[in-house]
């Protein structure tokens, strides 16, 4: 089964190469879904064989890369990447089908987002620090053609702030891992064998000494924070996915947080636990400031894909929050979050992408009464929804579920201010929603949804909606590894 | 004395196809323009056959014992070759380069290939290294050899006055050392210095003069001004070619220089330590840092297309200071496959500039990606690999270069690299935007050129492999480096 991960991460530019060398637009088009279903499918597979009784035994593809600086491709599906992996394989196939009838130059966003998908899957499952930073460093270049081709007005000065800060991002990480690997004798990436073993290290940087703990971690999680984004250097997310299509803003937020906040559990859990377990306290700040800096810009927001990002500051804040308890319960909370917002902000940004196709806004207040005319995108959206403010049924629920029970273990206060937030953001919600989808139709007769689109749609409220009422294999795949990571070395 | 001529014949071939290309032209000109490739082309691949035979010969010494052939050696030779492959062949597609200047070029490829050959394999006798060094000076009139360009003419004019700086300052230190240790040869004047021990102010003046001399060609600080001027000035394909050669031989030379005459093994094999009269470390991380520095903010601050690239080629010389300053075998490996990268990256990035500036001049449009995809998409390719980003090969060798450096706890240093690596990033996506923006709007496409596109994949292909089997490629380039000789 290990040999099916390269498969699952390298699919998708296997099927980039493939366009390239015919240039037919049914050849390319089938080429791109077939890569990504097959990409979605053999995550599923590596899901399935992940044995929650065992969680020492989990996938693991490890082969000598640059052998002479102890570089392995190593890659590994466990509880820690698991959701994250399910949730990027599962909504590729779909961005490929929002994209499928793009009138210019569909083959470049095809060949771009297929690069994007392995960059994405690359970081979430690489655990030798050399590849990681590779493939994190990989992701914003195809982000960066994305928004700049097929951007709207605006869209040069927003792709170039994500690209500048990207780059500082990445020049922040690859420090603190050099510095990590030049720290220990023998030198090795493999996060396996460095762990247990930074502790009382000390690097120089001009002449100043510090502790590896101290450098390298707040190098790696200022990384981090700049990609996840959290607040106060978020501002390139947010301009950059108001100026480009809604397809291309979920991809840019399956590329952000989601790997940001996976990344970062693996290797502050696993490299550094007396450092994140001096700063949960910071941590815990951290989420909690984002998740309510998304909920104020949320109130602001008239434009859908505003909402979109808005969502995915919540969404950060909380999964920081989770990361942040340093207890069991709460960091699978948070692994849950990334899944299900992730699915329910794809819905989102597919929603958005119908109704501007057939309205030519994404602003709220143009929209009107669009329930009459397309009630299963209203029901789609309203899932998506229900699953983003925790409603019993949809994933979204159990997420919360298990983060408050993190939470309150950590601090009761933490229950109140999420209970506030969701509050809020609930009825906001009702309100957009109430704008757009019911009451009297302002906007012309809107075409029915296509087959196409249904299909886009349809499987994600399916995946919400089912692993709402089933949530056990997930909580069960997560848990197993989690408790072990607790065990190696708790930071409580 | 056969066999030590034998030994000789790769630069010998280049030699005669370059006096042969000059003899032609002086004697006819016109339909002789057609044999000029292929006589060149022959000449270098002639010489790469007979530098395989020369590496079965084993390491050694050859020409009165002047000259040597190791692995290092050989490996800065197939560099240089390849170079001039590619310089000739990026020259031919260039319409920078006019027809009647073909044979110039040509010749002066050879020739110059040739006289780094012998450079880089040359290591007893200083004055021998440092004099043909200088000669350099005829890669800085490829640069002048342009359409009637005022500004190649005076780029030309910078790079023979700084040929000229070079010649003197290596020169006084040959004298220097010569005064005190009363030997030309590399190890005799390391054993002098040893046993006899010269004076620190000696000592340093002479490494002073030596780094110093050798930066006009290695463009690194201070001696770097001349380079972006000059490579500004001159035809895209000669400031690719130049900058290449330049920067094979100096660090050839460097790393030759630094480990013989001044350093010393240390008890670890394949480090090596300064010998104890200066440590002069400190120094050249100094220099390695400002033109790290100085040229990604050179960079930073343009916007003209040339003066960009310009600048990005004088920081390539600040990486491979990081993997000299390491003073071991792994650095100096790092350094010799960051060339071996840098020749088909650089020579592909200008060779697609070349392409699209040459159509430019004839339509006044706005140049953009949409006017030739397949080059657009080889130019982003190549950029991406100059930048240092992943998945691509020079992201391999940036990592190495950097990393050396911070193995040695040179930390402070990679933070610098890695900030030049940001400011160049930067600037990079800055200048690429408009093609980008440019695949929104319609535009006549340019003729394609299929032989063009055969010389991309041909640089394309090598970059590819070196990111996938980048393990023997560090395999090869290591075992280069460890040769008995040292």
């Amino acid at each position: 089964m290990k040999s099916l991960i390269p498969i699952l991460v390298f699919a998708p530019t296997i099927g980039a190469i493939l366009q390239v060398l015919n240039p037919r637009p049914l050849f390319c088009r089938t080429v791109a879904i077939l890569a990504t279903v097959i990409s979605a499918v053999t995550a599923g597979i590596l899901f399935s064989e992940i044995d929650p009784q065992n969680p020492i035994e989990t996938p693991q593809f490890i082969v000598n890369w640059i052998k002479s600086y102890s570089i392995h491709f190593a890659l590994e599906v466990d509880g820690l990447n698991l959701l994250p992996t399910l949730a990027t394989a599962l909504i590729f196939p779909f961005l490929i089908i929002s994209e499928w009838n793009r009138s210019f130059a569909r083959r470049g966003i095809h060949a771009l987002l297929l690069i994007l998908e392995t960059a994405i899957l690359g970081a979430l499952c690489s655990v030798d620090l050399f590849l990681l930073i590779f493939f994190l460093m990989m992701i914003p270049v195809p982000l960066y053609f994305l928004s700049s081709i097929w951007g709207d007005e605006g869209r040069e000065k927003a792709s170039f702030r994500m690209i500048s800060v990207s780059l500082v991002a990445s020049a922040s990480l690859f420090l603190g891992v050099l510095i990590i690997f030049h720290g220990l004798e023998p030198h090795t990436f493999l996060i396996g064998d460095l762990r247990g073993k930074l502790v009382g290290k000390t690097a120089e940087i001009f002449g100043v000494s510090f502790e590896m703990n101290q450098i390298a971690f707040g190098l790696i999680t200022f990384a981090l924070a700049l990609r996840a984004p959290i607040w106060p250097v978020h501002g390139w997310c947010r301009s950059l996915i108001l100026r480009a299509p809604a397809s291309i803003g979920v991809a840019t937020l399956l590329a952000g947080y989601p790997v940001a906040v996976t990344v970062f559990t693996r290797i502050g859990y696993e490299l550094f636990p007396q450092s994140v377990g001096s700063h949960l306290d910071l941590l815990m700040g951290a989420g909690i400031i984002t998740a309510i800096f998304g909920t104020l810009s949320l109130l602001q927001e008239k434009d859908l894909r505003g909402i979109l990002v808005s969502f995915s500051s919540i969404a950060t804040g909380f999964s920081i929050i989770g990361v942040g308890t340093g207890l069991q319960t709460g960091l699978v909370g948070s692994q849950f979050i990334l899944f299900s917002t992730a699915v329910g902000l794809a819905i989102w940004g597919f929603s958005s992408e119908i109704l501007h196709y057939r309205s030519k806004t994404y602003l709220t207040e143009e929209l009107s009464g669009v329930m009459k005319t397309l009630p299963d995108l209203g029901v789609s959206t309203l899932i998506a929804l229900a699953c983003f403010v925790g409603v019993p049924g949809t994933i979204g629920f159990i997420s919360y579920s298990l983060l408050s029970m993190g939470s309150f273990n950590y601090h009761p206060g933490i229950i109140i201010v999420s209970l506030v937030v969701a509050t809020v953001v609930s009825g906001f919600l009702i309100q957009v929603f109430r704008q757009i989808f019911l009451g009297e139709q302002k906007t012309a007769s809107l075409s029915a949804l296509t087959f196409r689109e249904r299909v886009v749609l349809f499987p994600l409220v399916f995946v919400i909606v089912t692993t709402g009422f089933i949530p056990s294999p997930l909580v069960e795949g997560v848990k197993m590894t989690v408790m072990r990571i607790l065990a190696q070395g708790s930071p409580n | 004395m056969i066999k030590e001529l034998i030994l000789f014949l790769p630069e010998v071939y280049l030699i005669l196809a370059a006096t042969g290309l000059i003899l032609g032209e002086v004697g006819y000109h016109g339909e002789r323009v057609r044999i000029i490739l292929p006589t060149a082309l022959i000449s270098v691949f002639g010489s790469l056959v007979q530098l395989l035979f020369n590496y079965t010969a084993g390491p050694g010494r050859f020409g009165h014992a002047n000259f040597i052939n190791d692995g290092f050696s050989l490996f800065l030779k197939t560099l240089l070759l390849l170079t001039a492959l590619i310089g000739l062949l990026a020259d031919r597609k260039s319409q920078e380069v006019s027809l009647e200047n073909r044979t110039e070029h040509a010749a002066l490829i050879l020739g110059i290939t040739a006289l780094g050959m012998l450079v880089v394999s040359s290591a007893n006798w200083i004055w021998i290294i440092f004099l043909m060094f200088s000669l350099n000076v005829l890669g800085s009139l490829l640069l002048s050899l342009k359409k009637t360009d005022r500004k190649a003419i005076e780029a030309s004019f910078k790079g023979n006055i700084s040929a000229i700086y070079s010649l003197i300052l290596t020169s006084l230190a040959v004298i220097l050392f010569y005064s005190v240790t009363h030997e030309f040869d590399l190890y005799k004047i390391h054993t002098a210095i040893i046993e006899k021990g010269i004076s620190s102010r000696i000592y340093s003046v002479g490494f002073s003069l030596i780094l110093i001399g050798l930066g006009f060609f290695g463009t690194y600080f201070p001696s770097q001004l001349w380079a972006k001027d000059s490579y500004e000035g001159a035809s895209l394909p000669a400031t690719a070619f130049a900058s290449c050669l330049f920067r094979i031989t100096t660090f050839g030379i460097l790393v030759r220089v630094v480990v013989v005459q001044f350093s010393r093994e240390s008890q670890n094999p394949g480090f090596w330590i300064p010998i104890n009269t200066l440590n002069w470390l400190p120094v050249l991380s100094v220099i390695c840092g400002l033109t790290l520095l100085l040229s990604a903010l050179y960079v930073f601050r343009q916007t003209a297309t040339r003066k960009i690239f310009a600048g990005v080629l004088v920081l390539q010389s600040g990486f491979y200071l990081l993997g000299l300053l390491a003073l071991d075998q792994i650095g100096f490996a790092s350094i010799l496959l960051g060339l071996a990268t840098e020749i088909f990256m650089i020579g592909g990035l200008f060779a697609t500039l070349s392409f699209f500036e040459d159509r430019r001049q004839k339509s006044d449009d706005e140049i953009s990606l949409s006017r030739s995809v397949p080059e657009g998409i080889a130019l982003l390719f190549f950029l991406l690999c100059v930048i240092g980003l992943p998945p691509l090969p020079g992201f391999i060798s940036k990592f190495t270069l950097i990393s050396s450096a911070a193995r040695h706890q040179w930390n402070g240093l990679a933070l610098v690299a890695l900030i030049s690596f940001v400011l160049v990033g930067i600037s990079a996506f800055r200048w690429v935007y408009p093609w980008v923006y440019g695949l929104r709007q319609r535009q006549m496409a340019f003729s394609i050129s299929w032989t063009h596109r055969v010389l991309l994949l041909g640089l394309i292909f090598p970059l590819a492999l070196f990111s996938v089997f980048a393990e023997p490629m560090l395999n090869w380039v290591s075992s280069s480096v460890a040769f008995p000789l040292w």
